[in-house]
């Protein structure tokens, strides 16, 4: 039964996938990336000793990317960076889409009073200028030393509001639905209908906003970092931005050209890697999603 | 009308939710709001933190002993008085800094909707006419990887290439130091020179987005019967491409018009802090940077309500140049 | 008389991801000036496809392999755009079937009949198109002062389709063609614009052409109708002939199933089987699956459509050039 699940689950949403050519290209990139944070920290050393005899050093076969201001290796800090940026970067994905869901899911179920207001809560978070307000919330709870899931989850605080609308507009549609009527009316339990016959339907609006929601979470985060708020680890690539603009002024030498450039590339690739997927991903489930309605 | 009144409303009650938000997350802050300040006082003129604390107190209009529910009821009629607080970091007053920064802002961005909205259009409208060729994968493609770079790199990127390795762009500010403000050509070209920087990370994103947009409703709009019926009547191709398929695409698009304005008002702090160009978004990143709550306050406020207004005038142009939503 | 419209062995398809709908295969027929056709046939017979192909306005993936469509002996298919251009609505006018969409919704009706003005260099000025306009919807019984100024979300079902009709008629074309003019609409208005088609027949000098799936409407409109089947024309007679002496079996079967509701319920047959695929449309006769006299011929070879009698022209091997039956079809002949 289970291994049938899974099977289903390949064809209906991995298969369509690789045949497409924007999302396979968009998933080889994040493959890539999650590799890199994974198994790169194990595989490459980190030596983040100063060596200012080796500063700025061009490319080279000893430093794939060349070093920075304090000699350190940049692909090292690249490789072990990784990390921290994939991890943001899927957790506050994750958790924005688990906001906007939990909170779609009760508006499309909560009627009268309760709902006029998960509504305008809605309405909030979808008006209000996020970056801003993400950059206020930072520099409150600067002070405290957040770790990766509590920055996470202040990203994906800006982030829920436009699936939660999407979801709860579904609900309600579905909700009216005669198979439903059905379930109610064949006296099956409340959180059957929930979690059973509305869970079949959101799927794939779930995982269309995860993938959508890649983009948004890696900006946000990496300005976030470059601005200097929440330092929480020296090789983020936003965090290294930071240093590169700020404390080691590469934008003011020649010979630091290839320090700005290999991190912002890596920032790029990563981000245009999650546009296509979600390119892709509609491109693939749109046309099914707009014929269930 | 009705609708309006309603609309009204409720974007009045989102305007209030997000103040309150904002005003009670800063101000349950630990510690002092003008502790900040009071350190600076009493290095400039040498005496107690006490002291000094009770002297900023005064300069922000904030009484210590005061519960927040009293503090909240300042800041909300001081708001509508049109008094956005007290900045700390600058010693003065938030109207004032929102006086000498606001109009830079709005200059960036209106000269950066302007290009953007009309490059992006016919950039769009053309790929969709050129359906299935190379040129249409060349214009989707570059958009789509100039999305994947965020403003501020893009800003960053800039800065690098054109200020200070072609050296054809100023490296900061709104205009150059050494030279009188007036309104000789000579600094009005500076103006346009130095505002170029942050015009274009801003602008060339934004294109990006409108260019794909306007594409997708082109080749949409393009399917649809009334296209064939137009040819069919024997309309030449020009009119059929202007009045049927443009204005058709382009209108969805001219109502997000305003709400990419105010989302670019909120969304250009960090370009700004790059450029050290003095807008509104420079102010704010300054603002997080030494913690001004009060400035902070005060911004936000102000680019909330610029957005909202955003939002209305949006739903109030599409209303008026859509007959399907005026007529409703 | 004189043939206006003369189409021969036209073939249209249509491209898609599965393969190509051969939606109209090697259609001939002739249109008489001042004459009302009908051209008659099941849902995606591919009856829409023919009068879309003779005016070259195909959607995208629709593709004209072959055939001629001769107009007063010029072939609109071999002219340039902008020689289809002028001729198109001005000479030749194809209102379309999907009449609620086929407005721009963004335009006030005026604004239609003025781009349609302009598009063929007519030298009416504004008033003289105002005049003209409210003329044409006055035809079809529109007022004029609601609908001018109106957007097309203003205007119901039957007004829409009808100010379509205004439309084709405001440059008095020779010939107009009209793509299902009367389905999706309620019964009332669909008596109404049968009415008023005849009313135009009466009134202008006017060929007309129109693409129907009620073999009742072509009864009472049409002059000749044209069967059409699977993506073939598979009988083509004077309205009259037809409906006293159907020749193929599946006219007859057709003709059968709407005298449900004058006749004797026992007599009326419904026609077995789906309508083909005109994907894979089957070998030889494409009706030969669901005909009763289907012989063995019918399955290996496509009849051509051949002249009995009188101008009467049918695809069957039930028939044989020049008229008569077949012997095979004495045999059969039982219905």
């Amino acid at each position: 039964m289970k291994k049938e699940n899974i099977a289903n689950f390949y064809y209906d949403y991995i298969q369509p996938l690789l045949t497409n050519k924007k999302s396979l290209i968009g998933l080889m990139i994040l493959l890539f990336y999650i590799l890199m944070a994974t198994i790169g920290p194990v595989v490459v050393p980190l030596d983040m000793n100063s060596n200012f005899a080796e500063r700025y050093q061009k490319p080279s076969l000893k430093h794939p990317f060349g070093t920075d201001y304090f000699g350190v290796d940049i692909f090292q800090q690249i490789v072990h960076g990784s990390r921290s940026v994939i991890s943001l970067t899927l957790l506050a994905s994750f958790f924005a889409v688990l906001i906007g869901t939990v909170i779609g899911v009760a508006r499309g179920y909560l009627e009268g009073i309760a709902g006029k207001i998960i509504d305008a809560i809605i309405m909030v978070f979808l008006v209000i200028p996020s970056f801003p307000a993400l950059l206020i919330l930072a520099a409150v709870f600067m002070n405290y030393d957040l770790n990766v899931v509590e920055i996470a989850l202040l990203v994906a605080v800006w982030l829920w509001a436009p699936l939660a609308k999407q979801i709860s507009a579904q609900v309600l549609s579905i909700k009216s639905k005669e198979f439903i009527e059905a379930s109610k009316m064949l006296n099956m339990p409340i959180s059957y209908i929930l979690f059973s016959d509305i869970a079949k339907l959101l799927i794939p609006y779930i995982f269309i906003n995860f993938v959508m929601q890649i983009k948004g979470a890696m900006e946000f985060s990496v300005g976030l970092m470059f601005l200097g708020l929440a330092k929480f680890d020296p090789t983020h690539w936003g965090v290294m931005l930071n240093y590169a603009l700020y404390q080691a002024g590469a934008l003011y030498t020649a010979k630091g050209f290839h320090y700005l450039f290999f991190i912002i590339l890596n920032i790029v690739l990563l981000i245009y890697g999650g546009i296509l997927l979600s390119q892709g991903v509609e491109e693939v489930f749109n046309p099914r999603l707009r014929g269930n309605e | 009308m009705n609708y309006f009144i309603n609309k009204t409303l409720y974007l009045l009650i989102v305007f209030a939710i997000a103040i309150s938000g904002v005003f009670v997350l800063v101000n349950n802050m630990p510690g002092d709001p003008a502790y900040g300040l009071a350190v600076s006082i009493a290095q400039q003129r040498n005496m107690q933190i006490e002291q000094a604390l009770e002297i900023a107190h005064k300069m922000m209009g904030i009484d210590p002993h005061e519960s927040i529910f009293i503090r909240y009821g300042k800041f909300v009629s001081n708001l509508l008085k049109g008094n956005f607080g007290y900045s700390a970091f600058y010693n003065t007053s938030v109207n004032e800094i929102i006086a000498k920064s606001l109009p830079w802002s709005l200059f960036v961005i209106s000269l950066a909707t302007f290009l953007s909205f009309t490059i992006g259009i016919f950039l769009g409208a053309f790929a969709a006419q050129k359906r299935d060729t190379i040129i249409e994968g060349i214009i989707s493609t570059v958009s789509s990887i100039i999305q994947a770079i965020p403003p501020f790199i893009l800003a960053v990127l800039i800065l690098f290439v054109f200020s200070v390795r072609l050296k054809v762009l100023p490296l900061g500010g709104a205009y150059p130091v050494d030279i009188e403000p007036s309104f000789s050509l000579e600094f009005i070209s500076k103006i346009f020179l130095h505002a170029l920087g942050p015009m274009l990370a801003i602008a060339i994103p934004q294109m990006a987005s409108w260019t794909l947009s306007m594409r997708g409703n082109t080749s949409q709009i393009m399917e649809e019967d009334f296209i064939r019926f137009a040819e069919a009547r024997g309309l030449r191709d020009s009119v059929i491409a202007a009045k049927y398929v443009r204005n058709n695409a382009m209108l969805p698009l001219v109502a997000s018009l305003a709400i990419s304005v105010g989302y670019m008002l909120g969304g250009q702090t960090l370009v700004e802090s790059i450029f050290n160009y003095p807008g509104i978004g420079f102010y704010f990143g300054k603002a997080i940077a030494v913690r001004d709550f009060g400035l902070l306050t005060g911004l936000f406020t102000l680019i909330v309500i610029g957005v909202i207004l955003a939002t209305f005038i949006a739903d109030f142009v599409y209303a008026l140049i859509d007959p399907r939503v005026k007529l409703k | 008389m004189n043939p206006i419209i003369k189409v021969e062995d036209l073939k249209a398809v249509y491209l898609v991801r599965e393969g190509t709908i051969k939606a109209a295969d090697r259609i001939s027929f002739e249109v008489q000036e001042n004459s009302v056709t009908a051209i008659v046939g099941e849902s995606a017979s591919g009856k829409s496809t023919i009068i879309e192909a003779m005016t070259k306005t195909l959607p995208p993936n629709g593709r004209i392999l072959s055939g001629k469509v001769l107009y007063n002996g010029k072939d609109i298919l071999t002219l340039s755009n902008e020689e289809l251009r002028k001729i198109k609505w001005k000479e030749i006018a194809l209102v379309p079937q999907a009449a609620q969409q086929s407005l721009n919704p963004t335009m006030k009706i005026i604004d239609h009949f003025k781009d349609t003005v302009e598009a063929h260099r007519v030298n009416w000025n504004h008033n003289e198109l105002i005049k003209k306009a409210s003329e044409k919807l006055k035809m079809v019984r529109l007022n004029p002062e609601a609908v001018l100024y109106a957007y097309p979300l203003q205007l119901s079902g039957g007004m829409k389709q009808r100010v379509l009709i205004a439309l084709a008629l405001l440059l008095e074309p020779k010939v107009l063609i009209l793509d299902e003019p009367t389905s999706a609409l309620d019964v009332l208005t669909q008596a109404h614009i049968i009415q008023l088609l005849k009313e135009l027949k009466k009134m202008l000098n006017i060929t007309l052409i129109f693409v129907t799936h009620d073999i009742a409407v072509a009864a009472e409109l049409a002059d000749n109708v044209a069967v059409i089947y699977g993506g073939n024309l598979i009988e083509f007679n004077s309205t009259f002939q037809i409906f006293k002496n159907p020749l193929h079996p599946y006219t007859n079967g057709l003709i059968n199933s709407i005298m449900a509701v004058n006749a004797d319920m026992s007599k009326v047959k419904p026609i077995p089987g789906d309508p083909p695929s005109l994907l894979n449309p089957p070998s030889g006769c494409r009706f030969h699956p669901r005909c009763e006299h289907a012989m063995e011929i019918c399955k290996k070879e496509k009849p051509q459509l051949i002249e009995i009698e009188n101008g009467a022209q049918v695809a069957c091997y039930l028939y044989k050039e020049g008229g008569r039956w077949n012997e095979t079809s004495d045999k059969n002949r039982s219905y």
